[in-house]
Parts: structure tokens; sequence; C-alpha cells
């Protein structure tokens, strides 16, 4: 074959004759067998050839080591990490949408309980609550004072004592129920005392104009001043 | 991550020479492990399950070039390949050995019968002919890989050689004689 003819066949197979050359070297390959024998050796050795550069390139493919499969917990870590981002995003994003749970959680801690060497009726029932509360077990004491709560006379310490242990144990609003007539009631030693569990109960509750009302009354007591008016700074802003 | 290919963007990468590669590259890593799979569960190793898909890869790029397999909607590419390749490798245990229990199964429909199947290139014909070729030296290979294989026009090759034009051309040409010296039974004249 010679070099003018390989190139025209290669033209030819590339689709690069125009219609003119196509139809020519078509007319001859019709016309002559022994042509047609040369171009289909030469079409066949050609296909050989790609089919080899296809195996080569296979071949480069396949000898590198395919990437280990992960195991799933290694394929979920990025997921998890996004997880834990978002968990420590919202945990970070929570005290800004709620300040005020968090001021409580920042101002509140329990009254010291009393002495347990109350000598007084029922005081056995009472002052088992007190050691209660005192260890935190704020739904033992309770458990202890309810039978005294229940009586019309159960005096304020108890109520008192009742509702920090609300309070303590999350119940914002049974907290309120029990230190409200507390704050109301002249006289009492737990007056000043009840007022700021108060405070803490409606800040617990999202209920800001009551917190605040009660903190502005507490801002000028000796023991809850000072509390009460870094509260009311901290709920301005 | 390597992006997910559509069977249609794999036809189009097996169809063109500059995406062969990134259509192989695909296939090994999505279709060859669960071929490993299927070869090892029928009594294979790791070579032969390598062989078989090697043999299944360039059977389906040279019968997609060729027409003779087209994309079926019912059917993924992947399970054409998997399954073409498993009955390959029964076909070959079923040769090797008359106690081998074969399980003649249905090929996937493609609307094609098992046309490519009856293409397969068989190995031994490809390994003498990849032997023949390897004793061309590594500039005449590389010439005529480019020209006929990855569709360079002679410009490109004679740039890649530093070579002007219608030297690289003759020199392709000085080639392609070598090899067909290597091949009597395609030498013919004119």
């Amino acid at each position: 074959m010679t070099q003018e003819l390989m190139e025209r066949i290669d033209a030819y197979l590339r689709g690069e004759l125009s219609p003119a050359e196509r139809q020519a070297l078509e007319a001859e390959l019709a016309a002559d067998d022994a042509l047609r024998v040369t171009f289909e050796a030469h079409r066949q050795l050609l296909g050989a050839i790609e089919l080899e550069g296809a195996r080569q390139t296979l071949a480069a493919v396949m000898a590198k080591p395919l990437p280990q499969v992960r195991p799933l917990w290694a394929r979920a870590t990025p997921y998890l990490a996004v997880a834990a981002a978002i968990c420590l995003l919202m945990v970070w994003a929570w005290p800004r949408q709620t300040p005020h749970r968090s001021l409580f959680e920042t101002h509140y801690s329990p009254a010291p309980g009393l002495p347990t060497t109350l000598g007084e009726t029922d005081a056995l029932r009472q002052a088992e609550g007190m050691v209660a509360y005192k260890r935190g077990d704020y739904a033992g004491a309770l458990s202890y004072w309810q039978p005294l709560l229940a009586q019309e006379t159960a005096s304020d310490t108890l109520r008192f004592f009742a509702g920090v242990a609300e309070l303590g144990q999350g119940n914002a609003a049974a907290a309120a129920d029990y230190l409200t007539p507390l704050t109301q009631k002249e006289g009492s030693a737990y007056q000043t005392d009840a007022a700021w569990y108060l405070g803490l109960a409606y800040l617990k509750l999202g209920q800001l104009p009551a917190a605040r009302t009660v903190f502005q009354a507490l801002a000028a007591d000796d023991t809850y001043g000072p509390g009460a008016s870094s509260l009311l700074e901290e709920l301005a802003e | 991550m390597q992006k997910a290919l559509s069977d249609q963007e794999i036809m189009d990468r097996l169809l063109d020479p500059k995406g062969n590669r990134q259509a192989f590259e695909y296939l090994y890593r999505q279709v060859y492990p669960a071929v490993r799979k299927q070869v090892k569960s029928f009594r294979g190793n790791e070579d032969d399950a390598r062989d078989v898909f090697q043999e299944g890869v360039l059977a389906l790029w040279k019968n997609a070039r060729e027409g003779r397999y087209t994309l079926h909607q019912h059917t993924k590419l992947s399970t054409y390949l998997i399954e073409i390749c498993k009955r390959r490798w029964m076909d070959q245990q079923k040769k090797a050995s008359t106690r081998y229990e074969y399980f003649p199964e249905t090929l996937p429909e493609t609307g094609q019968g098992d046309d490519v199947l009856s293409h397969w290139i068989e190995r031994e014909e490809q390994a003498a002919f990849q032997a023949r070729f390897g004793q061309l030296g590594a500039r005449c290979q590389e010439i005529l890989r480019r020209f006929y294989y990855e569709k360079q026009s002679m410009k490109e090759i004679a740039e890649a050689f530093q070579l002007g034009e219608a030297s690289a051309k003759n020199e392709k040409y000085r080639c392609m004689q070598r090899l067909k010296k290597l091949f009597p039974e395609a030498n013919t004249q004119p």
C-alpha cells in the first residue's frame, strides 16, 4: 500500500474526505476487488490498534487500587460532624433566644434549708422533708410536705420551702402559687425571700414584665438588691 | 467524590476517545466491585474477576462504538455489564470443568439479544496483537495510538513529537508498514 492510498483510506475512515473525494474512493472500491481486500485488511488492523489503545487505557485505570470502601461510621462522620455542629449551634443560640432562662440558671440557687431539730407538731414529717430538700431531693421533700401544705395552718416557712422546691425541680408555675401569697403577706419573715424566688419563677416562665416588677421592688433590699439590679440590667439588654 | 454519571453520559464517553478514560474509571469504581463479588461467588479469584471485567468493558466499548450495543430504557448499563461478565465467567468455568454445575440464566432484557456476548474479544487474539504491537517500539506505538485510537490530527502529533507535519506523516506510514510486516496475513497488495 502506498503512503498516498493509506492516507486516503485513513481520511475516509475518519470522515475527513469531501463528498466528491468520498464518492471517488467508494467507486474505486466497488470496481477493484484487490483494493477492497486491502481496504478491509487495513480497517481491521486499525480496529486492532484502537482496541489496543482502549485496553492500555483500561489497564492503566485498573492498575490503581480501588479506593477502600469506608465503614458506615466513617462515611457518616461528616454528617455526624454537621449534626454535632448544629447541636452546638443550638446550645449556643438557645440562651440568646430565651435569655430569661439563662438568667434564671445564673441566678437561681435554692434557699438553704432549715435546721431539722424542730419540736413542733408534724415536726418529724417537716424535718424529714427538709433533709430531703437539703439533699436536693425536691420531689421527695414535697412528698413529705404535701399533707402539711394541705392544711390551712401550714406555716409560711413550709410554703416558702415548698415554693423553692417546686422551682428547684422546674415547676415555676407551682412555685409561683406557693410564693405569691407570701410576697403579699406583710410582716412575713419570708416576704422578701419569697419575692426573690417569685421573680426567678417569672423569669423561668418567660413572664418578663412581672419579673421586672418584682426585681424593681427588690432593688433597694440589702440582701437581694444587688442581684435584682444586675438582673434588671441584663433584662434591659 | 466522583460525580455520578448517567448511562447516557457513560455511553457518550465510551464513544468519545477523549472520554474513554473517564468512562473506564467510572465503571471500574462503580461496577467492578459487583463483578468481583459475582466471580468470587462462583469460585473465581481476584485475577479472574479482573480478567473478566476487562474483557467485559472492552466488549462493551467495542460494541457500543460499532452500534451493536445501545442503551435500553429498562436495563441499566451497569446491570448489563455485571450480567455479561458473570455469564462470561460461568461460560469459561463450564468449558474448564465438566464438573462445574452450570446454571444458564437469562440476560437482562436489552432489546438486543446477547449480541455483546457473541462479539467478545478473545483474550488470546488480543494478547497476540498486543505482543506484536509491542515489537514496534515505544515511539511508533505512541504515534499510531494517538492517530488511530485518540483520533489526534497529524498536526497535533507533529507538535507533540516536535516534527514537521510531513515528517510526522512519513513516520506514521513507516510505522504502519513495520506493523503490517508483523502480520503477514494482513499484507496485501497494492
